[in-house]
């Protein structure tokens, strides 16, 4: 096989799935991009046999063929490579020469039968979502990630599923690590055809969507078949596989009502909050919040440090509450809400706390309190 | 300067002193079954070939002279505790490091207690007065350096190695000697020809580092005369545990699992007791070959009931391959925090409610065990009188 492409477009594209082939799996192939020149474009697979990346661009084919070849040095060699045009030829015997003239590679490539197979779903009953939205969806669900040993799956994927509210269908995305859970609805167009009452996406899945997702696209397709959830941009699609397992009954937790509301300038609370998480460390992660009529009080103790207070004025009337939290996911639910005027829900210091945008429900935070002996 | 302290035969030296009838002579403290080991040794038995942590039966092979004496706990960290009071009269930074050994920053003390040489003596001079034992001193720059200077002229030395001389000794150390080269490290730097710590210059400080890892990095520091530890004289206790040598040895799970049940709750009490609470749960398991593994358990919630821990020591266990018989277990934890300390509560789930329930028991019974004695209430599987 013999072809040739533009540099820069190629850059982009393998830079972004770089996450996904840097991702450590039983087979060894799974860092390597299979490359498939046909016609007069090339097309560009990567599987970590959970989530499958597969594009097609326009290249310059001279003949046809597959190859398998280790997608960060291909990627490196691509974007270091001097001239706008590059030409990738394989020589013989699974050898491929990257360049022409002064600047040569040499690589030796794998077999690409050996590469994982991609699922082949047809017929897919795709709705449509706008780009934002669903960048949106990932944000909010990622930045709940889970550490290297958890075995929940409910930590390890986040939950996807149909919401009707105020007589409009949302596609809500759940996403908890059992500390605090966020849930964003996002609007979508088209009949959403969901193979049970609720799905869950793996969190590693999202990430590297989130990579898919450029803020160029207007509208993407989305579909679930066959196990997978899928999206599709014109040239490119992502396909990822669903986990099986029970999602808890999240809703009691998002459920506000019985709660008092607090309304909240949002760049305030968010540098009360940094500012009192400069004394947080590795064993002293609480901060005391203190409401009390008109007024709360942060504070913290780090024995190994020293201790600080903020005084913020707040509209509150309720009787006085002593509740302990982690400052770091109130920074986290901060910085995805996009409103400058939130709402806080406080109950007692045994319950969580919730925060949303003041005028909407669409996005809703909630956060688990920190025992207090 | 960092100097470390070693008492010489501290539990055997401490029965010979009480006991003029047994100086001179060689004795073993430890247990008088033949399943116990030697845990002193006094230096008349040593001669013999007798060490700590020997079988006694295979110590009594070596040396059928050889006098067993119970081992007096009390007796022993009373002693310590005095020591560690003179230590701690010349020098503010003494670290105990076990109950006959200790640490002490010496630097910029010679105004007041004279030369290294005339502070190590006074020393060794008011524990003989007052305690009628000896010690080996070790004086070095650094801190591994001074505990492998200690052991240099044992017992009743003193050795001193002076900042001039550091790097000279360094890099002419053996590297056996150096404290965390066990068996198979020792193999794998012998392999690359590395003998002694100055050796270690002839590898690039990365592959070192990629062949021993953290360990590596402090090879080659070591190496480069570094040393980043410090005395830490604020002791904090970092794990808490409980082992037993079997009366048989064994490969019977419901045995082992009520050997554990006992073992949990003696940690759990201790934990309840410290008003502290873990994150981390660590069994121990030797075999009769003598050969031993252990294994951890990262908690996402730190717990003190001994419920919670002797079912992670359980869940522990489980997942071993039991390819010996058992002949000593053990459970601990560790990542200890203070309870008062706030602990992240779960959003969804109940698992910390019933931790939480069990802590409520745990502490009714200790409170009970604190007034009328640690015997009296134990779990039914633990009561021999109802036992099959």
């Amino acid at each position: 096989m013999k072809f040739s492409f533009d540099k820069k477009k190629m850059t982009d594209v393998l830079a972004r799935i770089q996450g996904l082939t840097s991702r450590k799996t039983n087979l060894s192939i799974t860092s390597d991009i299979l490359v498939h020149a046909t016609g007069n474009s090339i097309s560009i697979t990567a599987n970590d046999l959970e989530t499958v990346f597969h594009g097609t661009y326009d290249a310059h084919v001279e003949s046809e063929g597959i190859l398998s070849i280790h997608s960060r040095k291909f990627f490196e060699i691509i974007k270091e490579y001097p001239d706008e045009d590059v030409l990738i030829n394989e020589v013989e015997n699974r050898w491929v020469e990257i360049g022409k003239g002064d600047s040569l590679f040499h690589i030796v490539s794998s077999d690409y039968e050996n590469f994982p197979e991609t699922p082949q779903i047809t017929d897919v009953p795709f709705v449509e979502i706008k780009a934002a939205e669903l960048k949106k969806m990932v944000d909010v669900s990622s930045v709940v990630g889970f550490s290297g040993e958890e075995k929940r799956i409910y930590v390890l994927g986040s939950l996807l599923e149909k919401v009707e509210r105020e007589e409009c269908l949302f596609l809500r995305i759940v996403s908890t690590d059992s500390r605090r859970l966020h849930c964003y609805d996002a609007p979508y167009e088209g009949d959403l055809v969901l193979p049970n009452e609720s799905i869950i996406i793996p969190k590693k899945g999202l990430s590297e969507l989130g990579k898919f997702i450029s803020l160029n696209d207007d509208t993407l397709k989305i579909g679930i078949k066959d196990n997978h959830f899928i999206v599709q941009k014109e040239n490119e699609s992502m396909m990822i596989k669903l986990l099986e397992g029970e999602y808890p009954d999240y809703k009691p937790v998002i459920n506000f009502e019985s709660m008092v509301p607090i309304e909240m300038d949002k760049t305030l609370f968010s540098t009360v909050l940094k500012r009192v998480s400069i004394l947080t460390s590795e064993d002293y992660k609480s901060v005391i919040f203190n409401f009390n009529e008109n007024e709360l009080l942060v504070t913290i103790t780090n024995p190994e440090i020293g201790e600080s207070k903020e005084k913020v004025m707040i509209g509150y009337t309720g009787e006085e509450v002593k509740t302990a939290f982690n400052p770091k996911y109130f920074v986290d639910a901060l910085g995805v809400i996009d409103k400058e005027n939130i709402s806080m829900y406080i109950k007692d210091s045994k319950s969580p706390c919730i925060i949303k945008p003041y005028d909407n429900d669409q996005l809703i935070c909630v956060i688990m309190a920190m025992h207090i002996s | 300067m960092i100097l470390h302290l070693d008492m010489d035969a501290f539990f055997a030296a401490i029965e010979q002193r009480d006991n003029p009838a047994l100086r001179g002579k060689p004795i073993a403290v430890g247990g008088t079954s033949d399943r116990s080991v030697v845990s002193t040794a006094s230096y008349e038995a040593r001669k013999y070939g007798i060490h700590s942590a020997m079988p006694m039966f295979q110590a009594k092979k070596k040396c059928p002279d050889l006098i067993i004496v119970p081992g007096h706990r009390t007796k022993y960290s009373d002693a310590s505790r005095q020591i560690m009071a003179i230590l701690n009269e010349y020098s503010p930074l003494v670290e105990p490091v076990s109950i006959d050994e200790a640490y002490m920053d010496i630097s910029g003390c010679s105004r007041l207690f004279g030369t290294h040489l005339e502070m190590a003596h006074a020393i060794k001079k008011r524990i003989k007065d007052q305690q009628h034992l000896t010690c080996s001193i070790g004086i070095a720059p650094l801190k591994y350096m001074a505990k492998i200077a200690s052991d240099i002229q044992k017992p009743d030395g003193i050795t001193i190695i002076k900042k001039e001389q550091a790097q000279a000794f360094a890099m002419a150390l053996d590297i056996k000697k150096i404290p965390g080269v066990g068996k198979r490290a020792l193999s794998q730097l012998q392999r690359l020809n590395i003998h002694t710590l100055g050796d270690i210059h002839r590898y690039e400080a990365e592959h070192i580092v990629s062949k021993f890892g953290k360990f590596g990095l402090r090879l080659v520091e070591l190496a480069n005369g570094i040393d980043q530890s410090r005395v830490e004289s604020r002791h904090i206790r970092k794990s808490i545990s409980k082992e037993v040598t079997l009366s048989h040895d064994t490969t019977d799970p419901k045995y082992i699992r009520e050997v554990m049940l006992s073992l949990s709750q003696s940690v759990g009490r201790t934990l309840r007791r410290k008003k502290m609470v873990c994150a981390n749960v660590f069994i121990k398991l030797k075999f009769s070959d003598f050969s031993q593994i252990t294994r951890t358990h990262k908690l996402n919630l730190p717990v003190c009931s001994s419920k919670s821990i002797y079912d992670e020591a359980v869940r522990l266990f489980e997942n071993v391959t039991l390819k010996k018989r058992v002949r000593l277990i053990g459970v601990g934890v560790s990542s200890l925090q203070d309870e008062s300390v706030p602990v992240q509560m779960e959003l969804l789930g109940n698992g910390q409610t019933r931790h939480k329930q069990w802590e409520r028991v745990d502490e009714a019974v200790d409170m009970i065990m604190d007034k009328f004695g640690s015997d009296l209430v134990k779990k039914a599987t633990l009561n021999p009188s109802i036992k099959e």
